[in-house]
């Protein structure tokens, strides 16, 4: 039981990872990405590259994945932030499309549809390893909590203050000399590399990773946990991610079939957005 | 081998064109970006294959029977979601995000009646006078033709059009709004039920089916030139053709990339599309 609990703690700590590095892009920029998967799939092969190949330890093995996953979101951004509206979502969804397939087929780096298997635990220092699951679980709350701080504080800096201004107005943040292009590409390439973060403590806590873990669907995931948050703060997003995360799970003590289970628990998903955007949309619209 | 492609070629080239019209409509009319068309793509494939496989109805019937079922909820999905929402004013990728619940609901709910594994119509069906691809090609590209005649020959679809263009002011010219609204989503529920129906009829149906395509035909519309239809319909055959022959020159496998990549080619290049809109002057 004390072993379920920390599973689902460190599996909950990655999604709040993952939603809070999402939520500057998506709910206070209003940048609708549909590409966060994609991300989360760059660094999780990264840490296997680093982990298993390298034999990198924790600080390198991470500084490392963030590195790749900003430079891989810094040269996506410079053309995708010129397009606006469907385009934006459209082209971070073809992002999404290609680099899933990219991880599937391209057999001879990525072992395709085996996966990567054998993924050590993560080293906090060359030879003291993280064992066990209470350890584990330790690190990542660490880990998710300097994240999280992170975040709150750039959204209440200057630059969070210049992300919301240039949302809210952008000819009037041009009209002030700012440059909002550089901007949003900053948003972006912040996201990408935190989501890096997560992808390394999912690669190593896992030991084992799937292209399937990394498609459309787990991108939708992302963004819906951001949206069922419904506000700018970012406890709201926090809130998403649990939902996603343990709704499941009720569903499994509710005892539902296995086989239905998945289908039940996305319905539901699907119904709370919908509600959603129909009865609360007046606090998701742009002030 | 290289006709075979071509073949190949054309009749996905109809069935992403019907679609692409299909989802046009909607979203040159009202600007939805309307992903629960891909839901309702699925819908009409298993309610083709409930028809045939249970009621033993000929092809022709259950085609026809399941545009049916399908513009109905094409109608009731703008009347329950899309109309409210947007009525209030609201930034337009919530609709998006309304969508993509409809979606997810449509899509698990014939997930858990029908399962998860593919499945494909009685193998008696499937016999007829003429190759069965070739006489899909000959239905949808029919279906395209009388569309097209519609749309510009006829007063109803000239109000289509008209609403499209100037909203405020056709309603001002006394077009009937509303009905034209209902109008317009039950054509493209008419239009992805045949789609959705032909597809099952050749190739079978899961669950997540109706997304690959959906997302073609959209690619195909704003490779063609958002806002024209002309434009649906060139870029739905060029794609369908570009998908068959990458498929013939390095494999199934890299289909979906060469899709994106000509995706961002066109979105950085020539945003507009090959056809674009016409500038109204001033």
């Amino acid at each position: 039981m004390m072993a379920y609990a920390f599973h689902i703690g460190i599996v909950l700590m990655v999604y709040i990872i993952l939603v809070v590095s999402s939520h500057l892009l998506i709910n206070v920029s209003r940048l609708i990405s549909l590409g966060q998967a994609a991300f989360f799939g760059i660094g999780a092969y990264i840490t296997a590259l680093v982990a298993m190949g390298l034999g990198l330890s924790l600080i390198p093995a991470l500084l490392a994945v963030m590195l790749v996953n900003a430079s891989v979101a810094a040269m996506l951004a410079w053309p995708v932030m010129k397009l606006k509206g469907d385009y934006f979502i459209l082209a971070t969804l073809a992002f999404q499309f290609i680099v899933f397939s990219i991880l599937y087929n391209w057999t001879a780096v990525t072992g395709g549809s085996l996966g990567v298997s054998g993924i050590p635990a993560p080293e906090i220092l060359p030879g003291v390893v993280v064992s066990g699951l209470p350890a584990f679980f330790a690190m990542t709350l660490i880990i998710t909590v300097i994240v999280a701080f992170l975040f709150y504080k750039l959204q209440y800096s200057y630059f969070g203050l210049l992300v919301k201004a240039q949302r809210d107005s952008e000819p009037a943040m041009k009209a002030a000399g700012r440059d909002t292009q550089s901007t949003r590409v900053y948003i972006f390439v912040i996201s990408g590399a935190f989501i890096g973060v997560a992808s390394y403590l999912y690669a190593t806590y896992m030991s084992y990773i799937h292209p399937a873990g990394f498609n459309l669907e787990a991108s939708i995931f992302i963004l819906l946990a951001v949206f069922v948050g419904g506000t700018e703060k970012l406890r709201g997003a926090v809130m998403g991610a649990a939902l996603i995360v343990l709704l499941p799970e009720f569903l499994r003590f509710a005892r539902i079939p296995e086989h239905m289970a998945g289908h039940v628990n996305q319905i539901i998903f699907g119904l709370a957005l919908i509600v959603l955007v129909i009865f609360k949309s007046k606090s998701l619209k742009p002030k | 081998m290289l006709w075979d492609y071509l073949q190949n070629g054309l009749v996905n080239g109809s069935t992403i064109t019907i679609m692409a019209l299909g989802f046009a409509l909607v979203y040159n009319t009202f600007r939805v970006f309307h992903i629960a068309y891909a839901g309702l793509f699925t819908l009409a494939a298993y309610t083709f294959l409930f028809l045939t496989a249970n009621f033993h109805l000929s092809v022709a019937v259950a085609m026809i029977l399941s545009i049916i079922p399908v513009a109905l909820l094409s109608w009731l999905i703008d009347f329950v979601v899309y109309n409210p929402v947007s009525r209030k004013g609201n930034d337009p990728n919530l609709l998006m995000i309304a969508s993509v619940g409809v979606f997810i609901v449509i899509t698990n709910l014939l997930g858990l009646v029908f399962g998860n594994q593919p499945r494909i119509i009685p193998e008696s069906l499937r016999t007829s006078w003429m190759d069965i691809r070739l006489m899909i090609f000959f239905i949808q590209t029919l279906l395209i033709i009388v569309f097209a005649i519609f749309l510009k020959s006829t007063v109803t679809g000239l109000m289509l059009r008209a609403v499209r263009d100037e909203p405020r002011l056709s309603m001002n010219l006394g077009i009937p709004a509303a009905r034209m609204r209902s109008l317009v989503f039950i054509l493209s529920g008419t239009l992805v039920a045949v789609a959705g129906s032909l597809q099952c009829l050749d190739v079978g149906v899961n669950p997540y089916s109706g997304l690959p395509l959906f997302i073609s035909a959209f690619i195909a519309m704003v490779i063609g030139g958002v806002g024209r239809y002309e434009g649906a319909v060139l870029g739905g055959f060029l794609l369908g053709l570009i998908q068959s022959f990458t498929e013939y020159f390095t494999g199934s496998q890299w289909v979906v990339v060469i899709t994106f990549v000509v995706l961002l080619v066109f979105l950085f290049i020539r945003p507009e599309g090959i056809i674009p809109e016409k500038q109204r002057g001033v």
